[in-house]
């Protein structure tokens, strides 16, 4: 059966097949020749766009890498890690908060080896390197840091015919009764309070930095600055000065509530005063008269960090390395792209020294009535929080969560202050126990 | 048909029941085993998993003053979810078995409560609970009952009971259902016998419904219950156990010493103390139930 | 309490009662839905506008992003961005699970009810009543640990039988009660005319349980819908998103919660199961009555 059909099915299928092989060949030949990486980088949900363009530039600047971006709502972060984590899911870097580096420390990488690292840390900030180091290891690049000051509103208190912002917490007290007899606010004083991520704990850390002390001692007690700093709050409270509904304002909702112009002070992180908040020309009305006085007494203050970090059963380190480098420090140019951005973008400050002296961020800054050089000080005088609690210990992010709802029920008046922070020294005594 | 072809056929049947007992096992029992064992187990992120850890877990918690009132939390919530739920339901069922014209209306309108999603259900309460634009405020302020707007989620009591009125609006479906269906069993020769002996209307319903209506009554306690203590989707998405932790329960308890603070040990140790409650709790409702029907 | 024997006073007392609990039922909901179509300036009135004097459709189109919709205020809620997609995700994974649920749960029902002795059937029974005691959270550990070993996280199969796993038990157990009540003499019949069990099952009885089937489904599926811990957990980007879960992160966003649009969300979120709750409500309802009244 010489069918003539068979023969040219026979050459069309040789021709097919051939053509399938070099296909295929010059798929696998091109890829074998870049040998590239695919690192997966975890993130939060905050400004993804922005995230996402940085990781744009970083591929851009390192073409054999390839970034695999995930994004994890903040609330629900750390317990998703956790849960990661224990599974062995694999993930190369992420972003790592602070308040939990003591609990994580276990499975991060220790980046002191690193090329570079030793450079890097030598220029952090003291808030940075503090935030990020543990039991002697660094464990993350900066992402931002903030310190804690007070959000006043100009407007509000020149109209008051006061000065200055308070020097004191009496003096504090006083300006707030004045505001309140001028009939400029019912409540003159707002606070974030309420626990998502962070809350009052931190504003209580704040207030005993400021009165140079501690809030727990080496057994567990509340010093007594931690003790004055929670009854004066209180006081707030009980005698009209701060807003009762403001019980219930996390972080973010008591920025908003500062924007709507009916508060005098709001001691928070310094990014709510930055052009995307209490100085947004669109949805602020106290906007061009939100500036950032330091806290009263001796103007210490605390601040917080967020850091970059690599997992430690990661097998592309070296390639989640470059990507930590670009994020938390700087690109191939030496310039510190992405931190630079972020004051842009965010009103987030920075890591390390020196980056306020940029042309652009001064810029920035000023034009939300920052002072540069005047943050770059408070910043470089912020204490981390574990020098006024036991920030890094493996229960601490736990034992946060509870003395926050014992802080809720004393400034709404259903519980006194000496009885709270009983139950803050049980609490803390009792996790330190179990987690010896 | 053969006995091979029989024995074929009832293999195939046999071997269909395959796929759901496997998936059962796995998904239903095995990890109920397995939470069992990790309550034994001392794993702790950033301490590493130790091993065996024996009663340790169950001491710890046991002896922690948020577990006790996560307890009590979710017993308050689930007493009262469960008593609003059947009261509503019996009053609706009621409603429905008075063949007053129009009731088709209230028919349809039953399931849908039950019908939408839970996080559907919390959005929509947290509108209504806002504190500065919500309708509750708006219609409680309108009506001169408050003088200001409230945060209803703001003060422990307050948010207790704003998250038991959510939950148990989605209750009330099955109730009204449950109860209905009863209150037809109950045969019409019973209450025309007590309208010729004179008895009024709270007289039947007193001697003749609720009595008759007692097992229905109890499936209604009983799943309501069941259900109530293990909440969690309405207070994850209402209050976070908050604030402070006035709406602490049990299930969000579990959640937050697992997930969040990676003492998986403990929080296997309360999972397995609340099923173990709702067990013992299930156990002494069914008996009574039995005892009951059996003197009538 | 028969209609014509009424007095007007007690149909005014009943009617305003019934008036009543309509009003519980429908108006929350009601609410919702008004709200998706009001203004943001109405929305944040005091007291609010309960009927819109300036309707608007476009919380919806910056839902479904069409022209239209507020583009910055998509911008501003991204989780919301991932809500189309989490829709369709949501129907695949309900209709997957309801599927698997309800042939299965049927054979097995079937099975149980007929080929099991008295006493096992109760154990099992119970065994199965009991898997609902503990709280999904805890199993959720030993399932994502397994799941995560096996790679196949963030997937909607997976999903589908994680689910299917966990509601089997109920649909067995409902499914059980009404086939035990099924009259055995079609079956007799014919099994005497020569016909196997599985022959019996599928050509007989199976058409004859449409009632119990379609309550087993509409149970399977509005749960499945409804769920949301389950989802979160076992997720992580819109690929394998439900509604829920997407919804849920609109809830909590750092700016100002735009009440419009999640009430729009809301308001497509539970659409499809209350449509399907008021289709099948009287098998439904017959659902609950057999699972709960023989228990």
């Amino acid at each position: 059966m010489n069918d003539p059909c068979r023969k040219t099915a026979g050459r069309l299928a040789f021709r097919f097949l051939a053509a399938a092989l070099i296909t295929a060949a010059g798929w696998l030949i091109p890829s074998a020749a870049f040998a590239q990486t695919t690192i997966k980088f975890i993130a939060w949900n905050f400004q993804v766009e922005t995230v996402q363009e940085f990781v744009k530039q970083f591929e851009a600047e390192n073409p054999g890498i390839k970034v695999d971006l995930e994004i994890i709502p903040s609330a629900q972060y750390a317990a998703k890690i956790q849960l990661m984590r224990n599974a062995n899911t694999p993930f190369d870097g992420l972003y790592v908060f602070d308040h939990v580096l003591g609990q994580w420390a276990s499975w991060l990488e220790p980046l002191d080896g690193y090329e570079g690292a030793a450079g890097l840390k030598a220029k952090m900030l003291p808030l940075a390197r503090q935030s990020m180091t543990f039991n002697g290891k660094l464990y993350g690049l900066p992402y931002f840091t903030s310190y804690f000051g007070i959000i006043y509103n100009d407007k509000m208190m020149k109209a008051a015919g006061i000065a200055a912002p308070p020097k004191t917490y009496a003096e504090w007290s006083e300006q707030a009764k004045k505001i309140k007899a001028a009939g400029l606010a019912q409540h003159p004083l707002i606070w974030p309070v309420k626990h998502t991520g962070w809350g009052g704990m931190w504003i209580m850390n704040a207030m005993v930095a400021s009165r140079g002390g501690k809030l727990l001692d080496d057994k567990y007690n509340v010093t007594s600055e931690g003790l004055k700093s929670l009854k004066w709050w209180e006081a707030t409270y009980r005698e009209g000065l701060s807003d009762p509904n403001g019980i219930e304002l996390d972080p973010n909702e008591s920025a908003r509530a500062f924007m709507t112009g009916n508060y005098y002070t709001n001691l928070t992180a310094s990014f709510f005063a930055g052009a995307q908040w209490a100085n947004d020309k669109e949805k602020s009305k106290v906007a061009g008269a939100a500036f950032l006085a330091p806290t009263p007494e001796k103007q210490a203050t605390v601040g917080f960090a967020r850091m970059y970090g690599i997992n430690s059963a990661s097998t592309n380190k070296k390639e989640a390395w470059a990507i930590l480098k670009f994020l938390g420090a700087t690109a191939k140019s030496g310039d510190y792209v992405t931190p630079k951005q972020w004051v842009q973008k965010g009103a987030l400050t920075w890591g390390y020294e020196g980056v306020e002296k940029d042309a652009a961020v001064a810029a920035s800054l000023k034009s939300w009535g920052a002072d540069p050089d005047n943050m770059a000080a408070n910043l470089k005088n912020a204490l981390a929080m574990n020098e006024v609690v036991p920030f890094q210990a493996v229960w601490y992010a736990e034992w946060e969560l509870f003395a926050n709802g014992v802080l809720q029920n004393v400034l709404a008046g259903r519980m006194k202050p000496e009885d709270g922070a009983t139950q803050w020294s049980e609490k803390a005594r009792q996790l330190a126990a179990r987690y010896k | 048909m053969t006995p091979s072809a029989l024995r074929r056929s009832d293999f195939l049947l046999r071997f269909l029941n395959a796929p759901a007992i496997l998936l059962v096992i796995a998904f239903s029992i095995a990890p109920i085993v397995y939470v069992f064992y990790l309550s034994f187990q001392d794993l702790r992120i950033g301490m590493g998993a130790s091993g065996f850890a024996g009663l340790d877990n169950y001491r710890f918690v046991l002896e922690d003053a948020s577990v006790i009132k996560a307890f009590s939390n979710t017993f308050y919530f689930a007493g009262l979810s469960v008593l609003l739920a059947t009261l509503i339901g019996l009053g609706i069922a009621l409603l429905l078995h008075s063949d007053i014209p129009g009731a088709g209306w209230l028919v349809s309108a039953v399931v849908l409560p039950w019908a939408i999603p839970e996080i559907v259900n919390a959005l929509m309460w947290q509108w209504i609970y806002n504190p500065t634009y919500g309708a509750l405020n708006g219609i409680l302020y309108s009506l001169g009952l408050i003088a200001e707007y409230r945060a209803w989620l703001s003060s422990p009591l307050s948010a207790m009971h704003a998250v038991i009125f959510a939950y148990a609006w989605k209750l009330v479906p099955f109730a009204v259902i449950i109860l209905y269906a009863g209150l037809t069993a109950i045969p019409t020769e019973y209450y025309e016998a007590a309208e010729i002996d004179g008895a009024g209307d709270f007289a039947q319903f007193r001697y003749i419904t609720l009595p008759l209506l007692a097992p229905p009554l109890g499936v209604v306690v009983l799943f309501c219950m069941v259900w109530s203590m293990r909440a969690f989707d309405i207070v994850y998405l209402l209050t976070r156990g908050g604030p402070g932790d006035g709406t602490m329960v049990l299930s969000y308890f579990v959640f937050g010493k697992a997930f969040e603070f990676g003492d998986v040990g403990a929080g296997a140790a309360v999972a397995c103390l609340l099923a173990l409650m709702t067990f013992a709790l299930t156990a002494l409702y069914m008996r009574a139930l039995r005892n009951s029907a059996g003197t009538r | 309490m028969r209609a014509a024997r009424l007095s007007l006073g007690k149909i005014v007392a009943l009617w305003s009662l019934a008036l009543i609990s309509l009003l519980y039922l429908l108006a929350p909901p009601g609410w919702m839905l008004i709200s998706s179509f009001s203004p943001a300036t109405e929305l944040h009135s005091r007291p609010p506008h309960w009927v819109p004097h300036r309707p608007t459709v476009e919380h919806y189109e910056t839902l479904f992003q069409t022209r239209g919709g507020d583009a910055r205020a998509l911008q501003q809620n991204p989780q919301v961005r991932a809500f189309p997609r989490s829709f369709v995700n949501s129907l695949i994974i309900a209709t997957g699970t309801t599927l698997i649920c309800v042939i299965f749960g049927a054979i097995s029902a079937y099975s149980l009810s007929r080929f099991v002795k008295r006493d096992r059937q109760r154990w099992i029974l119970l065994g199965l009543l009991t898997t609902r005691m503990i709280p999904v959270v805890s199993v959720l550990i030993p399932i994502y640990f397994a799941l995560q070993r096996l790679g196949v996280l963030n997937t909607l199969s997976a999903l589908i039988i994680v689910y299917s796993g966990l509601l089997l038990p109920f649909v067995i157990w409902i499914l059980e009660s009404y086939y035990r009540d099924f009259p055995i003499d079609l079956e007799e019949a014919a099994s005497i005319d020569g016909c196997s069990p599985l022959r019996t099952f599928v050509s007989i009885v199976l058409p004859l349980s449409t009632n119990g089937l379609f309550a087993a489904a509409a149970f399977v599926f509005i749960s499945v819908w409804s769920d949301f811990i389950v989802g979160l957990t076992l997720t992580s980007s819109e690929k394998a998103w439900p509604i829920s879960v997407a919804l849920a992160q609109a809830l909590n966003p750092i700016t100002e919660p735009n009440w419009g649009l999640l009430n729009a969300a809301g308001l497509v979120a539970a659409v499809i199961p209350a449509i399907l709750a008021f289709i099948f409500r009287g098998a439904v309802m017959r659902g609950m009555l057999s699972g709960a009244i023989k228990g």
